[in-house]
């Protein structure tokens, strides 16, 4: 039950087309809330048919409602208890941008119920409250939390420490405010990440962000268009303001609505125009990425230009009880109007600074609601019609003036207004509705994304992000208000500079379109005053931070909590910025002495201390805009981890082994018992998939060069047919890894490492070539050839049935390499022998892997040949006192430290780490790795665990295993210089406690001489 | 989150694509110092302003490449061949 | 048995057994003929999209200074190609992947006489056919799928046709030459069937099925 998914951009469906028969089909309307005509904006008239529950009871709604507007259509009017307080809230933006709304849905957890379009058969819950929404035993905290000091969690209730933990989960439990659902209702929500490379992404559908749309896609441009709301339009989609003096005429002479509608109907369905709506843009990250969330779907978006015309939000407002359900927005009332046709209320009294806000009083009248009293902030009332029509009405407008609380119980029941400072009350007024119409301030997040913190614009008495970096542009509200033509013009000039790569064109506004007066609000007294209202911070709490030493709007944000909640600040982040700045001293950062009062005795009503407010930047924004989920994020990623698999994988699964990871690939561990693994190999024939080996030829010009460069080895004088083996060392002389080299033919040599690190080996041996210039031929075979090892005493005498060439001891030796056919399939084989028995290595190309695996186990039965696994391997190398670079030896071991001694002479002026071989011996070393054995019976120590001498650590294993060959423990120890030598005896630590000693070896365990190889 | 670099031969890319390997300087002559030589080998220069690095692009075209990435403007991209060694 | 001749098998063998593909030998390989059915594939190919597995098409890279002129040895606009570009006959295509490094694409079974023509080449020539994949996404919704599963921009304008470039599928790097009807990708071996699934996995929105060399056969281009 998700947001729906369609790509088509989605215009309500009752524009014009009327769902169903139109009016009241279905249900009726029996709150008497509904409009299906208003005097000044468009409405909806699709009928009520849709039913959804809200906890448990059953509500009609109309098909174009969102959850909020049939909620509250249907007299909702608690819609969450808030954080920390338990407090009622209700509706407040009615657009999703703070937490009031946030509601259970169908098992999801935080829906904003204003941002979502109803569904048949949704069932709501409401959170974070018991035994319900309407009355909630948790509310007994908003008496007693403000006994607690602030930021009592950080500290209180860490002592006493037996008490702690259940401490602990009581405040757990009461924090936060959905449940997960762990019951699984979920689970297959399938989440797709997809990617999108526009010329243009432009942010925002406002008139801005059409008109710079058209602009674009008249340059041919392809354009991509995300907006977070489930239309397009903008603040215009709802807006009864006549549009004047627009550049494009067709548009002037009516309402924003229509004007909108006239812009989007212009531009869509257009080639280059992709629409994605219900998208809200999380983030802006460098080089014009736009990461934007649609429910189950992630948007990457890499674009040449991103305009960000995110526009604006009402200015909050903060007086005594400011978060009371019954207080609203200004565009939040008329979205509830224009968009879904709801009346507000019945009673309500409009709180405004600005001639726009009438346009809001007269659209609530307009909707059969009563309006009480308009208080405006302004001595002198605006000259305009609409005061003259109130005026007319007998509707009392106070100038002067502003709320000083909203008296509630649970919900409005009346409003007390008086003078600007708040210290003198003048009267009460009854309403269920206080619509707070003060302002607007930008969107900024994506901008301050772009380029750093908000910095307050004096001439426009907005925050603002300036000097924005290439490629990114801003157009509309988010600029400052501006009118519709206005807001046209920049969209249309923003567009072409984006189009063209342009810089982009100065904003302009003239005096009458910016909204020159805060509200006078942080300076008023009271108590109560919430500043947050996602984390339920008052301004009380707020002043005591500052007053404990968080006076930086940065660390105000991280002490207090505020900005940190679901809004991310979009909702107070002005209020937030304002109080820092009033309530530290100009500058200096102490408190100022009383709220309220210092303020008011130096600045004009309605106009603080533009200064103060100019030193102090808003808080940066950080990704995300908005709350997103980690499933969005995670996308399908759990699903489509790349695993690589060698040409026999599937045939190991039918075999029934065991896997382990090893990086990306999997490599079986065993197929039944590792021990009997050994045994098969040490007492006759076995054979192991070693495919996900590193293998690499080198030939050309320089190849001997290239090998005697990197590898601290000698290679000259090695012969055709013959291998050795090498230790690879790093710039620092350090083992990184180890190798056999054999030279296969004149003038090449194939090279085989371990698994290990041979995906970065590959560009290391590419950087060698490119850096010192060398002429060869590099050719990695790692994917071209699978191999297979074929080991134990009767491994001479089956594969000589098989190979073409002659493999007896004087033709084929210990340490040859040599090129020959098995079944038609030409191979390259090589005698090794690290697993202490006779071992053939067979390299063939890797399409013949799952054929040629067959044919070996089928021509092997009769000599009882089976495959084993890689810790049969391990027990196999161990035995024979072998380490593995990396998991034997860590970062800083030598090579000589390992046991592999060799001289560097100087004539080896290119050698890599050069510099350091020589050191390690002048040095001495202090730790080798070393072989070690247990008395028999004696317990098996898990790898890793450490090597004690006197009670201080010397040293750890870092591998140990049973040997079934031996009959008891072995392994390696990375220890201390002074306790390897051969003989040494030392003490290892188990996890229960125990010790258990070890004795060092002076070389392997099993067949130390190395006769079985060589026979 | 990931910028754009440019590879010389595949062209703008993300820089999850590439590896990064450190500084690019000129190696001292194996007759210098071991002061010298190690200093090459574990010190690079952490200035601001512009600096020669060594880039792979290991999940496009494999090839190493030099950027000169001034960390206060746009990084330059150019192969190891295009640059005017001492 | 000796003297058998044992079969070559595509990295995504395993996968031909789980869906139960209907398996033919070409030029010794073991390739799917069709993996789900005809019809419904043949209806994806023409209404959304499908997945072919061509791994058994040979593959030759030459590398080294003058891998152009070898390749000219095949295709004598070689020689001309600028690095991400290609040229193309119905069989066979030659990808410039770097200034330095060529990919030769042929029909299967071909591979030893590519390498058998750039004998005497002084670049470094080396036959990948087994050690590459090879997936053609075809059909008119593939942009759909590509557009789930890779961070590089490759928009028709920017990557056109007979473009090559190398980049990273879920997180699996791979060439890609783009056909007229068919985006080819080219990963490592090991990591084939994980890119082939996550592909299916993404495109299971708009429609991607996989299907088989009935359904669509590899070529590289509609001639000319």
């Amino acid at each position: 039950m998700n947001v729906r998914n369609d790509d088509s951009p989605h215009l309500p469906a009752r524009r014009g087309a009327v769902s169903g028969r139109g009016e009241r089909a279905g249900e009726l309307d029996l709150t008497g809330s509904r409009l299906t005509e208003h005097p000044s904006v468009q409405v909806p008239r699709d009928g009520l048919s849709v039913t959804l529950f809200w906890n448990g009871k059953p509500i009609v709604a109309r098909p174009s409602d969102t959850v909020a507007s049939a909620l509250y259509a249907a007299g909702v009017r608690i819609f969450s208890r808030s954080v920390k307080y338990h407090r009622p809230r209700g509706l407040f933006d009615n657009q999703g941008l703070g937490s009031e709304t946030l509601v259970t849905i169908d098992h999801e957890p935080n829906v904003r119920a204003d941002r979502r379009r109803v569904e048949e058969g949704m069932w709501i819950e409401a959170q974070n409250a018991w035994p319900s929404v309407d009355f909630d035993l948790m509310a007994v905290n908003d008496a007693l939390l403000p006994l607690l000091p602030n930021g009592f969690h950080y500290k209180m209730f860490h002592k006493p420490r037996w008490a702690r933990r259940f401490f602990d989960r009581l405040i757990r439990r009461a924090a936060g405010l959905g449940t997960i659902d762990t019951a699984g209702h979920r689970t297959e929500t399938r989440y797709e990440k997809r990617y999108r490379f526009p010329d243009i992404c432009i942010v925002g559908a406002g008139p801005a962000g059409l008109a710079a749309a058209r602009a674009a896609l008249a340059h041919n441009r392809r354009v991509l268009l995300i907006d977070d709301d489930l239309q397009l339009g903008g603040h215009c989609a709802y807006s009864p303001v006549i549009v004047n003096d627009c550049d494009d005429r067709d548009l002037c002479g009516l309402s924003e609505q229509m004007a909108a509608l006239r812009l989007i109907d212009s531009i869509l369905g257009h080639a280059n125009l992709e629409v994605l709506l219900q998208t809200t843009a999380v983030g802006l990250y460098e080089d014009n990425l736009v990461v934007a969330e649609r429910g189950t779907e992630l948007f990457k978006v890499r674009a040449d230009s991103v305009i960000v015309a995110t526009g604006a939000s009402d200015r909050h407002l903060v007086f005594a009880d400011n978060d009371r359900p019954g207080v609203m927005m200004a565009r939040g009332v008329e979205r509830l109007i224009g968009l879904h046709g709801v009346k507000p209320g019945r009673r309500a009294v409009v709180v405004t600074c600005h001639d726009r806000g009438y346009e809001t009083a007269q659209m609530l009248r307009g909707a059969g609601t009563r309006v009480a009293a308009v208080v405006d902030a302004r001595v002198k009332l605006p000259s305009i019609q609409i005061v003259s029509d109130l005026h007319n009405a007998r509707v009392p407008i106070y100038g002067g003036e502003t709320v000083h609380s909203a008296n509630a119980h649970r919900t409005l029941r009346s409003v007390t207004t008086g003078d600007l400072a708040g210290l003198q009350a003048n009267r009460t007024i009854s309403c269920d509705l206080l619509v707070l119409a003060v302002g607007f301030k930008p969107t900024l997040g994506l901008l301050s994304m772009a380029k750093g913190p908000p910095r307050w614009h004096d001439e426009r008495q907005i925050f603002t992000v300036d000097e924005l970096p290439r490629g990114v542009y801003a157009a509309g509200d988010v600029n400052g208000y501006g009118s519709f033509a206005r807001l046209y013009r920049e969209g249309w000039e923003v567009g072409i500079a984006a189009s063209r790569g342009q810089a982009s064109p100065v904003s302009v506004r003239e005096g009458s379109e910016m909204i020159m007066v805060l509200p006078a609000d942080i300076e008023s007294r009271g108590e109560k005053h919430f500043i947050c209202k996602c984390m339920d911070i008052t301004r009380a709490e707020a002043h005591r931070s500052i007053a404990e030493g968080f006076d930086q709007v940065e660390t105000l944000k991280r002490y207090s909590n505020m900005e940190m909640g679901p809004c991310r600040g979009k909702t107070c982040y002005e209020a937030v910025a304002r109080l820092a700045a009033r309530d530290t001293d100009q500058g200096t950062g102490r408190p100022a002495a009383e709220p309220g009062m210092s303020s008011a005795a130096h600045s004009s009503p309605g106009r603080p201390a533009d200064r103060t407010l100019a030193e102090v930047a808003a808080a940066l924004f950080q990704p995300p805009c908005a709350p997103i989920s980690l499933g969005v994020l995670a996308g399908r990623s759990r699903h489509l981890a790349p695993i690589r698999r060698t040409a026999m994988h599937d045939l190991h699964v039918q075999a029934g082994a065991t896997f382990f990871g090893m990086g990306e690939w999997q490599c079986p561990h065993s197929y039944g018992d590792p021990q009997k693994e050994v045994q098969m190999v040490r007492e006759g024939l076995a054979i192991i998939d070693v495919s996900t080996m590193g293998k690499w030829e080198i030939g050309g010009p320089d190849a001997l060069a290239l090998i005697e460069s990197a590898l601290p080895g000698r290679f000259g004088d090695l012969a055709v047919g013959v291998m050795r083996h090498s230790t690879i060392c790093g710039k620092d002389g350090r083992l990184c890894g180890d190798g056999m080299i054999s030279h296969l033919t004149a003038g090449r040599y194939y090279i085989s490492t371990t698994t290990g690190n041979h995906s970065a080996m590959d560009s290391l041996v590419e950087w060698w070539i490119t850096d010192r210039g060398l002429d060869v031929h590099y050719r990695n075979l790692s994917s071209v050839l699978a191999s297979v090892h074929v080991t134990g005493q009767r491994a001479l005498e089956f594969l000589q049935e098989l190979v073409d060439i002659d493999l007896s001891n004087q033709a084929f030796s210990h340490l040859s390499c040599g090129q020959a056919m098995i079944a038609n399939v030409p191979i390259r084989l090589f005698r090794t022998g690290f697993t202490g028995e006779l071992g053939y290595d067979i390299h063939f190309p890797a399409e013949y892997g799952e054929s040629l695996w067959h044919y070996f186990l089928e021509r092997g039965e009769p000599h009882d040949l089976k495959p084993f696994g890689m810790e049969a391997l391990r027990i196999l190398m161990l035995e024979k006192g072998h380490l593995i670079p990396g998991i034997d030896t860590d970062g800083p071991a030598a090579p000589c430290a390992a046991g592999v001694g060799f001289p560097v002479g100087d004539d080896r002026a290119h050698l890599v780490g050069k510099a350091f071989l020589g050191q390690f011996e002048a040095r001495g070393l202090d730790n080798n790795t070393v072989p070690y054995k247990l008395a028999p019976g004696a317990p098996i120590p898990p790898d890793g665990v450490v090597i004690l001498d006197s009670g201080a650590i010397v040293g750890r294993v870092t591998c140990s295993r049973m040997s079934p060959t031996l009959g008891h423990g072995i392994g390696l120890a990375r220890v201390a210089a002074r306790l390897s030598a051969p003989g040494c005896h030392f003490s290892i630590r188990l996890p229960d406690g125990r010790d258990v000693e070890a004795e060092v070896l002076a070389g392997a365990a099993y067949d130390p001489d190395g006769v079985r190889l060589r026979a | 989150m990931s910028f754009l670099l440019t590879c010389p031969n595949c062209g703008r890319r993300e820089v999850e694509e590439f590896s990064f390997r450190g500084q690019y300087r000129p190696r001292p002559a194996h007759v210098e110092s071991f002061e010298v030589r190690a200093n090459y080998v574990f010190f690079e220069t952490d200035h601001e302003g512009k600096r020669l690095e060594r880039w792979y692009h290991s999940s496009g075209c494999r090839r190493w490449f030099l950027v000169e990435r001034d960390n206060n403007a746009d990084p330059r991209s150019f192969w190891f061949s295009d640059l005017d060694r001492p | 048995m000796s003297g058998a001749r044992l079969l070559k098998k595509s990295p995504i063998a395993a996968v031909y057994r789980r869906l139960g593909a209907d398996c033919v030998e070409v030029a010794g390989w073991h390739i799917a003929r069709h993996v789900v059915d005809l019809e419904r594939e043949r209806r994806a190919l023409r209404e959304a999209a499908v997945l072919v597995d061509w791994s058994h098409i040979g593959k030759v890279l030459i590398r080294g200074k003058s891998a152009a002129r070898d390749a000219a040895k095949i295709d004598s606009r070689a020689l001309q190609l600028a690095p991400l570009t290609s040229c193309r006959t119905a069989k066979t295509a030659i990808l410039a992947l770097t200034r330095d490094e060529m990919m030769v694409l042929s029909p299967p079974g071909s591979d030893a006489a590519i390498v058998q023509t750039l004998d005497g080449a002084t670049s470094s020539v080396l036959n990948q056919s087994g050690g590459t994949g090879c997936f053609a996404l075809a059909g008119p919704r593939r942009d759909e799928v590509i557009e789930r599963s890779c961070a590089t921009n490759l928009r028709r304008d920017r990557v056109p046709i007979g473009a090559a470039v190398q980049t990273t599928m879920h997180r699996v790097h791979c060439a890609l030459l783009r056909t007229a009807d068919a985006d080819i990708l080219l990963p490592a071996r090991e990591y084939a069937q994980s890119l082939y699934e996550a592909l299916l996995d993404v495109g299971s929105s708009p429609g991607l099925l996989p299907a088989g060399i009935a359904t669509l056969p590899p070529r590289f281009d509609l001639g000319g």
